[in-house]
């Protein structure tokens, strides 16, 4: 399959350079898929430009970088915020074990994320509206997220086998500690100096901090003596660990449902007092993913353009507030662990508020293969909702190759 | 409440706090006081601050019935970790993978002289970030207390390795 893969695609870009210029968005990938940053995806910002903040620290960084210092509104800028990850306090267990089990609201929970963007265009704007800030704030969160695959399962008991083994050679290294007279002696002083220190008048705040000192000498003296230990204490089983967990990677199978919505906002003239709504959408993606027969996914999704223009049947353009529903399906071939994916998705769009528009409808066809991590070849092949943009009803996007640099993870 | 109880709880309030926040209220307090203490208290900071994989601390107990919980979590999101806890000689749990949720241990009198040993190993499965952290809650003693631990792995896969070891003690007997 991957050798007529790379045969087909090659012969095809080859025929399709030239018509691959006729497009230059390209065929949107994963339409059938509930946005992960509805807000910018509602203003067109690329997925490369979100700030995903992980913690509080991260996010202050994000606004003072995108705010000038806090010295200004910011012109362009996309975060996400998972409220979860990012005020963690108290948050259960998110190990892997954890996120095996996680289940009900603890899926809702830690798939929450709030997405806001901030768009400002300039004179040469061509898709959005010149000198024109634009708003977004969108949602989204997953009812089910599916289970973890037979091979990741297997893959984390060959972790834990391992683990097993190396925690009896570690217990046995704390028990050779415990067991040394020069601990027991250090760790009977250390008591002696706190008993000392319990006993002192409470306002004798120098004596009680020369303790504090001493005692902290000892507890450093104490683990530093563990931690030589323990980089002493090697195994073959800490290698077997990363033989298993240096590949490891989740995939789940499983129902999916996931849901995500977002509003976005127009100031004219880039004045807070003449605003409109932009356009506003809610998308769910419910689904099905096999062990072996790959992922069928079922689209709904809402969308509402206020102040569009549109040509009638009779030529005549005219002004109004479409609203569409899309609904389709999209069969990915593709399994867990996979380097190669092919899908084909069909949407057909029926326009809820006008007898004037025609209903539209797309099919796409998708492929990608990970050539390394962080390193993918897609193609991408299919008719768009307006055929008028592309030439006979065809939109053919070329061979695409993503790079991540860096690291990369 | 005894007047050797409220005496006990007084001096916890004022002794080595374990955590970052702690220290940096202590700091705070004695602002005013000479200046090595004030290096000693942001040696103290920089040291909660630090990464550590070994504890060998103690935890403050009194002559009270009350009980005595124990709570681990592991991370960070989607590593994977295995945990054995032992109170002395008795085994809590024996390869636990995933957090060791709120337990009670026994009482403050019971437990006090006892050792409370924790290993872990944490392997680094996530795709996100290289940090592994475990970090033992203990309450119900003369203070509640948080033992943070973490150390970043150089390589994806690599795992880490966590010895804790906590005695009981209670200072006034």
């Amino acid at each position: 399959m991957k050798m007529i893969f790379l045969i087909m695609l090659f012969s095809v870009v080859s025929f399709f350079t030239a018509k691959s210029q006729i497009d230059s968005e390209g065929v949107k990938l994963d339409l059938l898929k509930a946005p992960s940053s509805p807000a910018s995806n509602l203003l067109g910002i690329a997925a490369s430009d979100i700030d995903k903040p992980t913690d509080v620290s991260a996010f202050m960084l994000s606004l003072q970088k995108g705010t000038g210092n806090y010295t200004a509104l910011p012109s362009n800028y996309a975060i996400d915020l998972a409220p979860y990850w990012l005020f963690k306090k108290k948050m259960g267990d998110v190990s892997s074990e954890g996120l095996k089990k996680s289940k009900g609201s603890d899926v809702f929970k830690q798939t929450f994320v709030v997405s806001f963007a901030i768009r400002n265009t300039d004179s040469s704007e061509t898709v959005l509206k010149p000198n024109t800030v634009y708003g977004g704030l969108g949602f989204k969160f997953s009812i089910f997220r599916g289970d973890y695959d037979k091979q990741t399962i297997k893959q984390l008991g060959e972790i834990k086998k391992w683990q097993d083994i190396q925690l009896s050679i570690k217990n046995k290294s704390l028990a050779d500690y415990t067991a040394d007279v020069s601990v027991i002696e250090l760790q009977a002083r250390r008591k002696n100096l706190i008993k000392e220190k319990f006993r002192m008048p409470v306002d004798s705040t120098l004596k009680i901090a020369e303790l504090d000192t001493d005692i902290a000498e000892i507890t450093n003296a104490l683990e530093k003596r563990l931690l030589e230990l323990n980089e002493n204490t090697n195994s073959d089983a800490k290698a077997k660990i990363k033989e298993v967990a240096a590949s490891f990677q989740t995939a789940r199978v499983g129902f999916t449902w996931d849901v995500s919505g977002g509003i976005s906002a127009q100031f004219l003239n880039r004045r807070f007092d003449n605003s409109k709504v932009y356009n506003a959408g809610v998308w769910t993606t419910l689904g099905y993913t096999g062990e072996k027969s790959g992922s069928l996914l079922f689209l709904g999704r809402l969308l509402y353009n206020p102040d569009e223009i549109f040509a009638k049947d009779n030529g005549v353009y005219d002004i109004g507030n479409i609203f569409t529903f899309d609904f389709g399906g999209r069969y990915i071939y593709s399994f867990p662990q996979s380097k190669f994916n092919a899908s084909m998705e069909g949407v057909y769009r029926s326009v809820l508020s006008s007898n004037t528009l025609n209903p539209s409808w797309r099919v796409v066809f998708n492929a990608d293969y990970s050539i390394w991590e962080n390193q993918k070849l897609t193609f991408s092949f299919g008719r768009n909702f307006d055929g008028a943009i592309s030439k006979d009803g065809n939109l053919i996007a070329a061979l695409t190759f993503l790079k991540g640099f860096g690291n990369k993870r | 409440m005894t007047t050797s109880k409220k005496n006990v709880r007084k001096a916890a309030k004022r002794s080595s706090a374990n955590t970052t926040e702690k220290v940096e209220k202590e700091t705070v307090k004695k602002l005013v006081q000479p200046k090595t203490e004030i290096k000693h208290i942001k040696a103290l900071v920089m040291q909660a601050e630090a990464e550590k994989t070994t504890l060998d601390t103690v935890y403050i107990v009194d002559d009270s019935n009350i009980q005595i919980t124990l709570e681990v979590n592991v991370g960070a999101e989607g590593q994977t970790s295995d945990m054995t806890i032992m109170l002395d000689k008795r085994v809590v749990v024996q390869n636990l993978a995933g957090d060791f949720s709120e337990t009670p241990l026994g009482t403050n009198n019971q437990l006090n002289g006892e050792k409370l040993s924790i290993v872990a190993n944490i392997a680094d499965t996530s795709r996100d970030t290289n940090l592994t952290n475990l970090t033992i809650h203990l309450k119900g003693g003369v203070s509640p207390n948080n033992f943070p631990l973490c150390k970043t792995v150089n390589e994806q896969g690599d795992s880490e390795d966590y010895l804790c070891l906590i005695e009981f003690f209670n200072p006034l007997l």
